[in-house]
C-alpha cells in the first residue's frame, strides 16, 4: 500500500520494525530482536531500539521465526516503552 | 490443535524459559503456537526436523550433571491422530494385516460363492440351469445386470408366482415363490398322432408305446397309450409322458395367384404349431395354380 511505502522508505534500522495489530485479534511483528516477559496476559517484544509491551488475553505465540513474530489471543494494549542500555524497559 | 501435526511439541522448563526463545530463533529454529502453561515452563511446537537441533542446544541432562543447561527440553506428550500414527508405527504388522484383510474383502465382494434360496428351493436345478445360461458361476466374479434375464427364464416355470435374484455379499439370494394352489396340468388319455408320416424318434417316460421308430402312422392313430401292464397280465391306467417326432410330407396342388400365396396356404394346412420344423419345399407352377411339396417334422409330446 502506497502509505505503508511512503512511511517505510526512511533507511534507518527503525523503519526495519513493524507492529501490525488487529483490532480485538491477534498482531504481527517484524524485526523482532528477542522477547522479553511472556505470559497469556503480556508479552514484550524488544526491537533494536525499543521494547513494545502487549498486554491482552489469551496471549500466545503463533510463529517466532527470523525476526518475525505472530501473536495470537485478543490484544488490549499495545504500548511502545523505552529501554534501557541493558536491555531492560524504563 | 489440528488433528494431524508435522511438528514435534517440546516443554522448556527453566527460569524465565522465554528466554530461551532468542537463542533457539539465532540458531535458525522456527518456533510456533508458544504458550506459557505455568511460571517456569513454556509449550513450544517446533519441526520434526529441528527437534535434534533443539537438544543440541539444550540437552535434557540433570542439574546436578557435569553439563549444566539453564533450560531443560522434553518431549511433550502427542495428541490426536499423530498419537495414533506413532502408535502403528510399532505395530507395523498389525498395520499390514489391516489393510491386506480390506483389500481381500473387498476383492473378494466382487464374486459369488453360493445361491441362498429363499421361498422355496423345489426348482434348484432350473435356478442354477438360467444362471449357467445367464453366465453367473458360482466362484468366479459376478456380472451384474442379468438378474433380469434369470428372473424371465424361472417365471416361465409354470407354478412360479414371484422370483427375485439379488446378491448379497459374497452370496446369491434367489427367491421363488410359487401359486398356493398352483393346478395340475396332465393331461390325461392316449397320444395320438396329428400328422401324417414316419416315426423318427419317440421317448416314453410313462405309458405304453403302441408304434415304434421306423413306422407308418396315419393321422389320428394312437402313438403312446395311458396304461401300464402289469405282471399277472392286467392293466393300471396312468397318465402318460410321451414325445414323439415324426416326418411328414405334405403334397398339394392349390389354386393360388403367386407362389407365396400357395406356399402361405399350404402352411397354414399342415398347421401352425409350435412341434412343426420345416425342413424343405419345392413349388412348382401348373395350369391351375401350383403344386406344393413340403416336408416337415412334427413333434408332439404328453405332458412332458
Amino acid at each position: 500500500m502506497r502509505l505503508y511505502d511512503e512511511i517505510f522508505k526512511d533507511p534507518s534500522d527503525s523503519a526495519c520494525s513493524r507492529c501490525t495489530v488487529v483490532p480485538g485479534g491477534g498482531g504481527y511483528f517484524e524485526g523482532v530482536k528477542s522477547v522479553g516477559d511472556f505470559s497469556a496476559e503480556r508479552i514484550v517484544v524488544y526491537f533494536p531500539r525499543q521494547a513494545v509491551e502487549i498486554e491482552g488475553e489469551e496471549l500466545a505465540i503463533k510463529k517466532y521465526y527470523d525476526g518475525d513474530l505472530q501473536i495470537g489471543g485478543r490484544v488490549t494494549s499495545v504500548r511502545v516503552v523505552s529501554t534501557d542500555g541493558n536491555g531492560g524497559i524504563k | 490443535m489440528p488433528l494431524f501435526s508435522v511438528n514435534e511439541r517440546l516443554y522448556i522448563e527453566g527460569l524465565m524459559p522465554e528466554r530461551a526463545l532468542l537463542r533457539l530463533r539465532r540458531a535458525g529454529i522456527a518456533l510456533f503456537d508458544v504458550k506459557k502453561t505455568d511460571k517456569t515452563t513454556l509449550l513450544v511446537s517446533v519441526a520434526k526436523k529441528d527437534v535434534e537441533k533443539v537438544f543440541a542446544i539444550y540437552p535434557n541432562v540433570c542439574y546436578n550433571g557435569v553439563e549444566h543447561s539453564s533450560f531443560r527440553v522434553r518431549l511433550a506428550p502427542q495428541k490426536g491422530l499423530t498419537k495414533r500414527l506413532e502408535t502403528l508405527k510399532k505395530r507395523v504388522g498389525l498395520l499390514f494385516g489391516g489393510l491386506l484383510f480390506i483389500g481381500l474383502t473387498a476383492f473378494a465382494d466382487g464374486f459369488v460363492f453360493g445361491v441362498d434360496f429363499v421361498g422355496t428351493d423345489v426348482y434348484a436345478r432350473e435356478t442354477y440351469a438360467a444362471l449357467r445360461e445367464a453366465n453367473i458361476r458360482m466362484f468366479a466374479p459376478y456380472k451384474g445386470g442379468r438378474e433380469d434375464l434369470v428372473c424371465a427364464k424361472l417365471l416361465a416355470i409354470d407354478g412360479v408366482e414371484f422370483c427375485s435374484v439379488k446378491k448379497k455379499g459374497t452370496r446369491l439370494v434367489v427367491e421363488i415363490r410359487t401359486a398356493p394352489f398352483a393346478k395340475d396340468n396332465f393331461q390325461n388319455g392316449k397320444l395320438h398322432a396329428k400328422h401324417t408320416g414316419e416315426i423318427i424318434s419317440m421317448t416314453v417316460l410313462r405309458g405304453t408305446a403302441l408304434k415304434k421308430i421306423g413306422d407308418f402312422v396315419n393321422a389320428g392313430e394312437p402313438l403312446v397309450g395311458d396304461w401300464l401292464s402289469t405282471e399277472d397280465g392286467g392293466q393300471v391306467r396312468v397318465q402318460a409322458i410321451a414325445r414323439v417326432r415324426m416326418a411328414c410330407r405334405y403334397e398339394e396342388e392349390i389354386a393360388a395367384a403367386t407362389e407365396e400365396e400357395a406356399f402361405a396356404a399350404a402352411y397354414l394346412a399342415v398347421g401352425v404349431d409350435e412341434g412343426i420344423t420345416l425342413c424343405g419345399r419345392e413349388i412348382t407352377e401348373t395350369e391351375d395354380g401350383f403344386a406344393v411339396k413340403l416336408s416337415y417334422e412334427a413333434l408332439q409330446t404328453i405332458n412332458f
